[in-house]
C-alpha cells in the first residue's frame, strides 16, 4: 500500500512556543486518518503544514513522495483543505462558488452537480452565500472539499457547527468518497463518536506530540477502557 | 486561471453593496446630486434677482442729466419708482420690496455741465446669504455701468458734434495672446485654467487612495470571511493569486474613476449650465478640451501614462501587503490611513507651487516619494520645462513597482500572511498587559 503522508520528527515554533515536538506519523494511501487531541495539542498546526500553509521548524514532511517544503506547488495539486472556520465567497451563490472551484481544479461538469448534491441545499444553492446559516456554509465547505476528488482531503474539523442529521449526512458522504474514488482523508475532531465511525486508525495528540497511535479497537484495548472517549481521557492523563 | 480569479473578485467585490456604494455610487451620485443642487439654487436665485424689473430711484439733482439718465432705465425696460430729495437709507428701511436704491445726488448734473466727476450711489439690503442677494447688486453695478457709458455718450455728442462717440470713447482695439511654457493658448483656456490644474492634480491623488483602499480591502475581506486559508491552498502560484488581484483592483479603480470623472464633469460644468439657462445669458467661458489637448506632446501624455500604470500597480501591491496584516477590513482601513499623507500633502502643494519654486532638498523628498504621486510629478516636471524631475521619477517609481510587487509575493509565500497578524495582535496584547 502506498504512503499518503510521511511525517517524522516535526517540529514547530510559534516564536518561542513550541507547538509540535518531534510529531511522527504515516498515513497510507485510501485511508482515513483521525487526529484527536484537547485544544491546543497541535492538531490544526499539523494539517495546516501538510496543507502547505505553514512551514516546519525543523523535521520532513511528505504528500504522495513530495516534500511540502521544496515542493508546495505539487502538493497543492494533490490536495483539498478545510480548515475548521472556513468561509466562502459572500456574494456568490452557492452554485456559483462550486463553478469557480471546480474551474480552478479543472474538473469536469458532472463533479460538480455531485458538489451540489453533497451541499444538499435544495433551491438555496442559487442563493447568495450571505444569506446561509452557519450549517448551509458548512456542507457548502465539505461539498467544496470532496467534489474535486483531491488524493488526500485534509479536514479540520469537518462536521463542525451541523445538527446532528447533517453532520451524519456528512460523514456518510466523506466515507463514501473516501473509498468510492480512494480518496485519503485525513482530519481532526473533537467529536469521539465521530472518530469511531469515520476513521480506520486515529493517532491520539497531546502537547505537539504522538501519544498513541492505532485502530479505535487496538487503542481501547490498550487502554483497556470501553469506548475512544475515555481512550482519550485517559491518553491525556486524566481519569476515567 | 487567472482569468477565473479575477472575475470572482470583480463579482465578489461589485455584489457588495459597500464597495459598490463607495466605489461608484457614491462618486457619481454625489457630484451629480451637488453639481444639480447647484444649478437648480444658481438658476432659481438669479432669475428670480434678475426678474425683478423695478429700479427704485432718489433722485436729490433733479436736473438735466439724472433725468436723462432715468429715461434711460426706463427705456431699458426697468419700471422706475422715483424719491424726490429724499434719504436713500430711509427708503431703503421704510419701503418693504426695494432692496436696491440708486441715487442721483445733489450736484450730478452741475458736475458732468462742468467737467468734473460726478457721483451715483448705490445701496442694497442683502436679507440673506444666498447668492442672489449679490447677483442683484451685480446686476445695479452693471446697471450703472451702463448709465456711465451712456452719459459718456451723451457728453462726447454734445462736444464734438458729429463725431461718433463710439470711436472717442474706445479708439483701442486689443488683441491678446498667451503663452504657457512656449505654447499659445486660446485666451479662453485662461479661465478654465484652475479648474483645469486642479483636476489635473485631484484626479490622479483619488485614483492612487482608491487603488490603496481597494487593494487593502480586497485581501483584507479574505481574512474577514476567513477564505484566505482555502485560497492559498488552490493548485496556483502564489503570484498569479497576488496577479490576479492586481488585475481585480485595477479594473475596479478604472470603473470607479470613470464614475468619478463622469460625476466630477458634471459638478465642474454645472455654474457654466447655469449661466446658460438665464434669460439673455451670454453663458459662462465655455470649454473646449482640444486645444488643452494640444498643449501636451505625445511624449508627455505616454510617459504620464506610464506613471499611471507603474503608481497603480505600486500602491496595488502596497495595498495587498497592508490588508494581508489586517484581520478585517475596518482595520486595514486604519492601516492605510498615515499613507494618504504621504500621497494628498505633496499632492496639494504641487497644486499650488511650480516644481521650480521647491528647494534641492524639497525635489529631492518630493522623489523620494514620488512612486504614490508619479502621475503628477512626472505630467508637471515636463509641462514645466524640467524632463529630468520626471526621468527620475518615473525610473525610482518602476524600481519601487517591481520592489513592492517582489515583497508582496515573497510575502505571499511565505507563512507570515497567515502568522503575522496573530504575531502583531499577541505583541499587541502584551504591551497591554506590562
Amino acid at each position: 500500500m502506498a504512503i499518503a503522508v510521511e511525517i517524522y520528527d516535526l517540529i514547530k515554533f510559534y516564536g518561542k512556543v513550541k507547538a509540535l515536538d518531534r510529531l511522527t506519523f504515516k498515513v497510507n494511501e485510501g485511508e482515513i486518518f483521525g487526529l484527536v487531541g484537547p485544544n491546543g495539542a497541535g492538531k490544526t498546526t499539523t494539517l495546516r503544514i501538510i496543507a502547505t500553509l505553514l512551514k516546519p521548524s525543523s523535521g520532513i514532511v511528505r504528500v504522495f513522495g513530495y516534500n511540502v517544503i521544496e515542493k508546495p506547488g505539487e502538493v497543492r495539486k494533490l490536495i483539498s483543505y478545510l480548515p475548521e472556520e472556513a468561509g466562502a465567497y459572500r456574494f456568490l451563490t452557492g452554485k456559483e462558488y462550486l463553478e469557480f472551484m471546480g474551474k480552478i481544479y479543472h474538473i469536469p461538469r458532472d463533479f460538480i452537480e455531485e458538489g451540489i448534491e453533497i451541499a444538499s441545499l435544495g433551491g438555496a444553492i442559487d442563493r447568495q452565500i450571505r444569506t446561509y446559516s452557519k450549517g448551509m456554509k458548512r456542507r457548502l465547505l465539505v461539498a467544496r472539499a470532496l467534489m474535486v476528488k483531491p488524493r488526500l482531503a485534509i479536514l479540520d474539523e469537518p462536521t463542525s457547527g451541523l445538527d446532528v442529521a447533517h453532520a451524519l449526512y456528512v460523514r456518510n458522504a466523506i466515507r463514501k468518497y473516501a473509498k468510492e474514488y480512494n480518496v485519503t482523508v485525513i482530519l481532526s475532531s473533537h467529536n469521539m463518536l465521530e472518530v469511531e465511525y469515520l476513521c480506520d486508525r486515529v493517532a491520539l495528540v497531546n502537547e505537539g506530540r504522538i501519544v498513541n497511535i492505532g485502530t479505535t479497537e487496538e487503542l481501547i484495548k490498550r487502554y483497556g477502557v470501553r469506548n475512544l472517549e475515555e481512550v482519550f481521557i485517559k491518553a491525556i492523563g486524566g481519569v476515567v | 486561471m487567472i482569468k477565473e480569479l479575477v472575475i470572482k473578485e470583480l463579482k465578489n467585490t461589485l455584489r457588495d453593496k459597500r464597495m459598490l456604494l463607495s466605489l461608484i455610487i457614491v462618486p457619481l451620485l454625489m457630484f451629480i446630486i451637488m453639481g444639480g443642487i447647484m444649478r437648480f439654487a444658481m438658476t432659481t436665485t438669479f432669475k428670480e434677482a434678475l426678474e425683478k424689473r423695478t429700479i427704485y430711484v432718489v433722485n436729490n439733482d433733479l436736473n438735466k442729466y439724472s433725468e436723462i439718465a432715468i429715461n434711460y432705465i426706463k427705456e431699458k425696460g426697468f419700471e422706475v419708482k422715483v424719491f424726490e430729495n429724499a434719504d436713500a437709507k430711509e427708503v431703503l428701511s421704510e419701503v418693504e420690496e426695494a432692496d436696491v436704491i440708486i441715487e442721483f445726488p445733489e450736484g450730478f448734473s452741475y458736475n458732468l455741465s462742468n467737467g468734473l466727476k460726478a457721483r451715483i450711489l448705490a445701496y442694497a439690503s442683502i436679507k440673506g446669504l444666498s447668492i442672489g442677494g449679490y447677483a442683484v447688486l451685480g446686476k445695479v453695478s452693471g446697471l450703472i455701468s451702463e448709465i456711465s457709458a451712456y452719459l459718456s455718450k451723451v457728453l462726447v455728442k454734445e462736444v464734438a458734434g458729429n463725431v461718433n462717440p463710439e470711436f472717442i470713447l474706445d479708439p483701442i482695439a486689443s488683441e491678446s495672446h498667451m503663452f504657457i511654457s512656449g505654447k499659445e493658448v486660446p485666451e479662453t483656456f485662461i479661465s478654465m485654467l484652475g479648474f483645469f490644474s486642479a483636476g489635473i492634480i485631484v484626479a490622479p491623488l483619488v485614483l492612487v487612495a482608491t487603488t490603496i483602499g481597494v487593494s487593502s480591502s480586497m485581501i483584507a475581506v479574505e481574512n474577514e470571511e476567513r477564505t484566505l486559508e482555502v485560497l492559498l491552498t488552490f493548485p496556483i502560484s502564489r503570484f498569479k493569486i497576488l496577479l490576479s488581484k492586481l488585475i481585480g483592483v485595477i479594473i475596479l479603480v478604472l470603473i470607479a474613476t470613470l464614475s468619478f470623472i463622469v460625476g466630477f464633469t458634471f459638478y465642474i460644468t454645472a455654474p457654466m449650465a447655469a449661466f446658460e439657462e438665464l434669460p439673455g445669458g451670454e453663458g459662462g467661458p465655455s470649454f473646449e478640451p482640444s486645444p488643452i489637448l494640444t498643449l501636451f506632446d505625445i511624449q508627455t501624455i505616454v510617459l504620464t501614462g506610464v506613471a499611471v500604470f507603474f503608481t497603480l500597480i505600486a500602491v496595488g501591491a502596497l495595498g495587498l501587503l497592508l490588508g494581508s496584516i489586517a484581520p478585517d477590513v475596518r482595520t486595514a482601513q486604519t492601516y492605510i490611513g498615515p499613507l494618504s499623507f504621504i500621497v494628498f500633502i505633496p499632492g496639494m502643494m504641487l497644486m499650488f507651487l511650480d516644481l521650480s519654486k521647491f528647494t534641492t532638498t524639497a525635489q529631492i523628498v518630493l522623489m523620494a516619494i514620488s512612486p504614490f504621486i508619479s502621475p503628477i510629478l512626472v505630467f508637471k516636471s515636463l509641462f514645466e520645462g524640467m524632463p529630468w524631475i520626471a526621468y527620475a521619477s518615473l525610473t525610482w517609481t518602476i524600481a519601487f513597482t517591481l520592489i513592492t510587487v517582489a515583497i508582496a509575493a515573497k510575502f505571499m509565500e511565505t507563512e507570515k500572511i497567515l502568522t503575522l497578524q496573530f504575531a502583531l495582535r499577541m505583541r499587541g496584547l502584551r504591551k497591554k498587559a506590562k
